[in-house]
């Protein structure tokens, strides 16, 4: 790709743009010779603005005031004003006068927020260099669609910080400096394994004078089971994972062997290529293995609909859709779903495209695979400790419900399926093309296929699900690479290089560092498309090992940090949030895979007039697993996962957005999943001292020691709260005030945050 | 912590009075206000409040909506579309030309016309047409605006509740709460500014989505007030940890965050500082809504409530309460009006009946106590289902109750308050009640009225979501203008 052309453009963007505050003006003087060399084209970077807001009254059917903006020739013939564009002359062009809303006419898009700082810019910025039709030679298409080179890396430089670091110097930055090594190792734990490091890890680190320690510690991270359940977690919610049907009735359903699949796949760092062809196409290999045909439990994930009076032709037809969209979004960022009614308004995908990617999932029919018994054999171990437990602990209603329960999860364990595809005999990969996308009016019939002018149809590729995923894999392929390194770094510094990781389409926004994802992307598919080394990259780089502290300059200079001149600081995710409470009051569980499980969870949520399942809570160790094991219902996900911005899973998320709220507040200080760990903290606090006691819970909950106003405030707490509990007669006091000081170290910001 | 202590915590069936394993303390009582200083509590400022209150598009006539749903679908039929034809040609087969292609959930082969066995009356200076089925709402009948001409795409219960709520069938898109309480924000900061009270026997078929914020930022979503345990979950302090003690908690708490903040920057810090506080309002302003207890003895026996008891009836009422409080959307389910006729309790001699017995009497106290305290003007409420009835009787497999299937092409709902008409009655069905012959009224309609009279242009309230700008009402919808006064 033209990586001249990015870089220049963006250059350019911030270094004329009036917009940007003051104080990053005087901060970052910028390089204005360097911007009068770089020029937007028309066709790449002015045409995509005019087409996203102004062509749907400005085009040669509608053409409003006489006005067409869909090509040079008509943008430069202007309409009923023929200013429209002033080669030159920004100020003097009407189509800059409206955009602007100068004149006293109103400011166009009219009755539509205006545009953009960044995009006017760019429109002014091409008029005034002469307003010239776009050079010859330059390639036309959008960068994602353009197969990624690797550009060159000096010798001996990581290519992440070379990059990043060149970016920064234009701005007359540099690296923020690195961050502590408490800081280091928290930061590591959790986003390799979802969990926080123990006291004793991080007392090994401190203690590792080696020059290779922070390598060693990322090698051990990388290698421990953890790892697989944390990248599971992006993976579920992009393969809206659920253990029920959705919809008004809402059954169960099991397909928690394809969960366990996930896990096993990351922690085995199955290439990622491997793991997409198993995913669409397992069934189609050749001898596949069990663990293929599980795999393609990928897109049985879809919902079902068995409202009565729902047509069965209806809801198979969503499901189709379901799944040629999400194999868009996940694989090729692609909102293909536009398609479904009319050629997509922006991208380069037809109509005709879409239902030919459809036509893929027609021949795929949906049989349900019986577990083996060795399959299920470390899960019948477990609940028959479970219920050895049970059957030794004290009788109460609540052991009974448990018990009965696990009579029935033993019976449904001995004929346990998993859900997954197999090719049609009958049926071929074709489907005739809806009008207007919908079910009931079918048109010409096509056979399936893929957008050509992304990537050719390699002869050697079967026309079924096997040719599909070889096509996404195969090395012209210009997205699934670059798609799954930017979901890797959104997963890892909280915002992807292109900040929307299911749309690299013309209207989302350019990326940071494009250079750096192409490099990352050809550099991924190259080495073998292993997850493992990518990140080993991503989190060996000084770019990752910055402090993440910030000063208001910082900020006023780079609000999101898209310059990463500093380390991204974020709430953990909802399932991590849980994870982390129970694990340092040493209540997590961490045995993995299986059913998934029951926590308490409050009455109620569970209250489905159409199926009778019940939320019957799990008294015994399986209450403590992962968050991501946790029974996950469409119409009533876990609440306080919720409260945390987890989804209810009916549709794929790309992203989950993160939310800071009082119901999130009320969650921490009274979900008595947290009361629980406070209590389990509390009694961990060890030591005869006070002081002790504060030293420890602070490094179980934080990895750090607290700094000595910290410990002060702590202190004082809890003397004034045994106080006050003494002085209401409490014979508890004592203990009582040590539980809402643990209460208080989970109700941290830092404690919920990685920084 | 050995294995035992561990194994006693995990075994116990814990819930908020374990937390300090002895229950029923009485916790000396500080006065909370001594303890306080008014300005070390005032929030930090903060960037950016998800609710904080945002000036509309235009000028609006409501301020906020309470949107009364009666899932499962009213008989329009029986309630406020009287047709004589259709009573004339009662259990004749209806005329095959009308039902020719079209689809239905549970009617099989040529079903027959089923006339009203209810009486209607024209009721005030509006002269509605409303049945002896709600004879409360009729006295209020000159505020309400009828719209006889609703249509919508959806005949099945979940996926029509879920379009007129999100304007999409299928789950997974911001319900209208969602995206007024992202446009406008909200006037109660100590109170969610989206909230759903649910009534009747089941929930709504739809189900969450109904309420969902869809890929807006889930704190959009809306906040169900729960019947049983706390009314907002987490809301209650542990047994033992009274107000003193929970604000000796925060005030370290905050203490400690804000050491964080300054060492570290983060604006993030102090919006976790802010929410902290804000959740310690909530648990003051929620139990204080809740307790009905201090409205009058008439207010009582006009709602028609029942202390303690899950009711449409006390829904109304903490419905017009939680407006009094600044809440922008509050909306309210009431379950079972899916009168398919094939046993007495979904058949409309009995339980259709009895489904308006729960509704009536509050839905016209709510009309008359808005307008009494000077509210109906600027608070908009709808009253209304997912669908509507058939004109013909059900007779699923041969039953002989009667009942009606389920009617997207015609169907009633009423507005009130907020800018809407009094007294006017828009849209007319033919005279079997089978379709709209004027002024067709779409849902998509509905929701871009609802957004206008809120000061919102459907058109431009938009969120870009993988790689598009998706709105309410998708690429449909027109201002009912005729609606608004």
């Amino acid at each position: 790709m033209n990586f001249k052309g990015w870089n220049r453009h963006l250059l350019w963007l911030v270094a004329a743009a009036p917009f940007v505050s003051q104080t990053w003006l005087q901060a970052a003087p910028a390089p204005v010779t360097a911007a009068l060399e770089e020029i937007p084209t028309f066709e790449k970077d002015v045409l995509p603005i005019l087409k996203g807001h102004c062509t749907a009254c400005h085009n040669p059917d509608t053409s409003n005031a006489f006005l067409d903006l869909t090509t040079y020739e008509t943008t430069m013939e202007g309409g009923q004003a023929d200013n429209n564009v002033v080669a030159g002359d920004p100020e003097a062009s009407n189509l800059m006068r409206r955009i602007l809303g100068h004149g006293g006419k109103p400011q166009m898009p009219l009755g539509f927020a205006p545009l953009s700082p960044e995009k006017t810019e760019t429109i002014r910025a091409w008029i005034k260099a002469g307003a010239k039709p776009t050079p010859e030679g330059v390639d036309l298409r959008h960068w994602a669609y353009i197969s990624p080179q690797k550009p060159s890396v000096p010798e001996g430089a990581h290519p992440i910080d070379y990059f990043v670091g060149k970016k920064l110097a234009e701005q007359g930055k540099s690296f923020s400096p690195e961050a502590s090594r408490t800081t280091l190792i928290r930061r590591l734990s959790l986003d390799l394994t979802g969990l926080p490091p123990t006291p004793e890890e991080v007392d090994a680190f401190l203690a590792d004078t080696r020059p290779d320690a922070y390598e060693r510690v990322v090698d051990r991270l990388l290698a421990s089971p953890q790892y697989g359940e944390r990248l599971a977690r992006m993976w579920l919610d992009l393969a809206r994972y659920a253990d029920s049907n959705g919809y008004e009735k809402d059954l169960g359903r099991q397909n928690w062997a394809w969960r366990d699949y996930v896990i096993k796949s990351f922690n085995a760092d199955k290439p990622f290529d491997q793991f997409t062809t198993e995913q669409i196409a397992g069934d189609l290999l050749d001898a596949p293995t069990r663990e293929q045909l599980i795999a393609t439990g990928f897109h049985r994930n879809t919902m079902l609909n068995e409202e009565g009076g729902t047509d069965p032709q209806e809801q198979r037809w969503q499901v189709l859709v379901d799944r040629a969209a999400v194999t868009g979004t996940v694989w090729m960022a692609s909102s293909t779903g536009c398609a479904q009614c009319h050629d997509h308004k922006f991208d380069p995908i037809s109509q005709k495209d879409f239902y030919e990617t459809l036509a893929f999932w027609e021949s795929a029919d949906e049989p349900l695979l019986a577990l083996t018994p060795e399959e299920v054999s470390p899960y019948v171990e477990r609940i028959k400790k479970r219920e050895e437990f049970l059957l030794s602990s004290p009788e109460s209603d609540a052991r009974k419900a448990a018990l009965e329960k696990i009579k029935n999860e033993q019976e449904s364990l001995e004929k346990a399926t998993t859900l997954v595809l197999q090719e049609s005999k009958e049926r071929k990969p074709e489907t005739p093309i809806r009008e207007g996308g919908v079910y009931l009016a079918p048109g010409e019939v096509v056979p399936a296929g893929v957008p050509e002018n992304l990537a050719p149809w390699q002869p050697e590729m079967p026309l079924n699900r096997l040719g599909l995923a070889q096509w996404l894999t195969h090395r012209d392929n210009p997205l699934t690479a670059r798609v799954t390194v930017n979901r890797i770094w959104e997963l890892i510094f909280g915002l992807g290089i292109v900040k929307t990781p299911g749309d690299f389409g013309t209207q989302s926004e350019a990326p940071s560092h494009p250079e750096l994802l192409d490099y990352l992307a050809v550099d991924f598919r190259d080495q073998g498309w292993s997850l493992k080394k990518l990140i080993r990259t991503i989190v060996t780089s000084r770019t990752y090992r910055q402090s993440s502290a910030v000063t208001d300059a910082m900020r006023a200079w780079d609000p999101d940090n898209r310059y990463l001149g500093r380390a991204p600081r974020y709430r953990m995710e909802a399932e991590m949030i849980r994870d982390n409470a129970l694990f340092v009051s040493g209540l997590l569980d961490l045995s993995m895979g299986g059913p998934s499980v029951f926590p308490p969870q409050p009455e109620g949520i569970w209250d489905n007039p159409y199926s009778g399942d019940q939320w019957i809570t799990d008294p015994t160790k399986d209450k403590n697993r992962r968050g991501l094991y946790t029974f996950w219902k469409r119409t009533a996900p876990y609440p306080s996962f919720l409260t945390f911005d987890a989804t209810s899973r009916e549709a794929c998320t790309d992203v989950r957005v993160r939310t800071n709220t009082p119901l999130q507040a009320l969650v921490l200080m009274n979900d008595p999943v947290y009361l629980e760990a406070a209590a389990a903290l509390a009694a961990r606090m060890d030591g005869e001292k006070p002081e002790d006691r504060i030293q420890e819970g602070f490094r179980l909950v934080l990895a750090r020691t607290p700094s000595k106003e910290e410990f002060e405030v702590l202190k004082n707490y809890q003397a004034l709260q045994a106080k006050v509990f003494a002085a209401a007669q409490r014979e508890d006091a004592e203990e009582a005030s040590w539980r809402m000081l643990a209460s208080l170290l989970l109700n941290l910001d830092e404690a919920i945050t990685r920084e | 912590m050995n294995q035992n202590e561990l194994d006693e915590i995990i075994l116990k069936d814990i819930t908020r009075r374990h937390f300090f394993r002895m229950t029923s303390y009485g916790i000396g009582t500080l006065a909370l206000g001594s303890l306080l200083n008014p300005a070390a509590l005032a929030a930090p400022p903060v960037a950016t409040n998800p609710f904080a209150a945002r000036a509309p598009h235009f000028a609006p006539k409501a301020k906020r909506v309470i949107f009364l749903f009666m899932a499962g679908a009213p008989s329009q039929l029986d309630l406020f579309d009287p047709k004589p034809k259709l009573n004339q040609h009662d259990r004749e087969p209806i005329p095959e030309e009308i039902i020719e292609g079209e689809r239905f959930a549970f009617i099989k082969g040529t079903p027959k016309l089923l006339g009203s066995p209810y009486e209607f009356k024209q009721h005030g200076q509006s002269g509605h047409w409303i049945s002896s089925l709600m004879p409360h709402t009729a006295r209020v009948a000159d505020d309400l605006a009828f719209i006889h001409s609703v249509q919508t795409d959806q005949f099945n219960h979940a996926p029509a509740q879920i379009f007129f709520n999100t304007g999409h069938q299928l789950p997974g898109r911001p319900s209208i709460g969602s995206w007024l309480l992202y446009g406008l924000g909200t006037e109660s900061q100590d109170l969610p500014g989206f909230v759903v009270l649910v009534s009747g026997q089941n929930n709504p078929d739809g189900g969450k989505a109904c309420w969902s914020s869809g890929f807006l930022p889930s704190h959009y979503q809306g906040v169900e007030f729960r019947s049983k345990g706390d009314p907002v979950l987490y809301v209650t302090d542990p047994d033992g940890v009274d107000r003193t003690s929970r604000r000796h908690m925060l005030d370290a708490l905050r203490e400690m965050n804000a050491l964080k903040l300054s060492d570290h920057g983060d604006p993030e810090i102090a919006t976790r500082i802010a929410s902290y506080e804000m959740a310690f309002r909530m648990q003051a302003s929620v139990p204080e809504l809740t307790d009905l207890s201090d409205e009058s003895p008439e207010t009582h026996a006009m709602y028609g409530t029942e202390p303690g008891a899950v009711s449409f009836a006390n829904n109304c009422l903490l419905a017009r309460r939680m407006a009094e409080r600044g809440c922008r959307f509050i909306q309210l389910y009431h379950w079972g009006w899916d009168s398919h006729g094939t046993n007495p309790s979904d058949d409309i001699m009995t339980s259709l009946p009895e489904r308006c017995r729960q509704v009536d009497q509050a839905c016209a106290a709510l009309i008359a106590d808005l307008k009494q305290r000077g509210m109906l003007d600027d608070t908009l409420v709808i009253w209304g289902g997912e669908f509507g009835r058939t004109p013909m009787n059900e007779e699923r497999d041969g039953s002989t109750f009667l009942g009606r299937d389920h009617h997207p092409r015609a169907f009633t709902i009423w507005m009130a308050g907020g800018g809407v008409k009094a007294g006017l009655s828009l849209g007319q069905t033919d005279e079997l009640g089978y379709n709209v012959v004027e002024d067709p009224v779409h849902v998509h309609d509905i929701n871009a009225t609802i957004l206008h009279l809120m000061g919102m242009n459907h058109e431009r309230l938009t969120y870009n979501h993988l790689g598009r700008e998706f709105r309410l009402t998708d690429v449909h919808g027109q201002v009912i203008e005729k609606l608004i006064g």
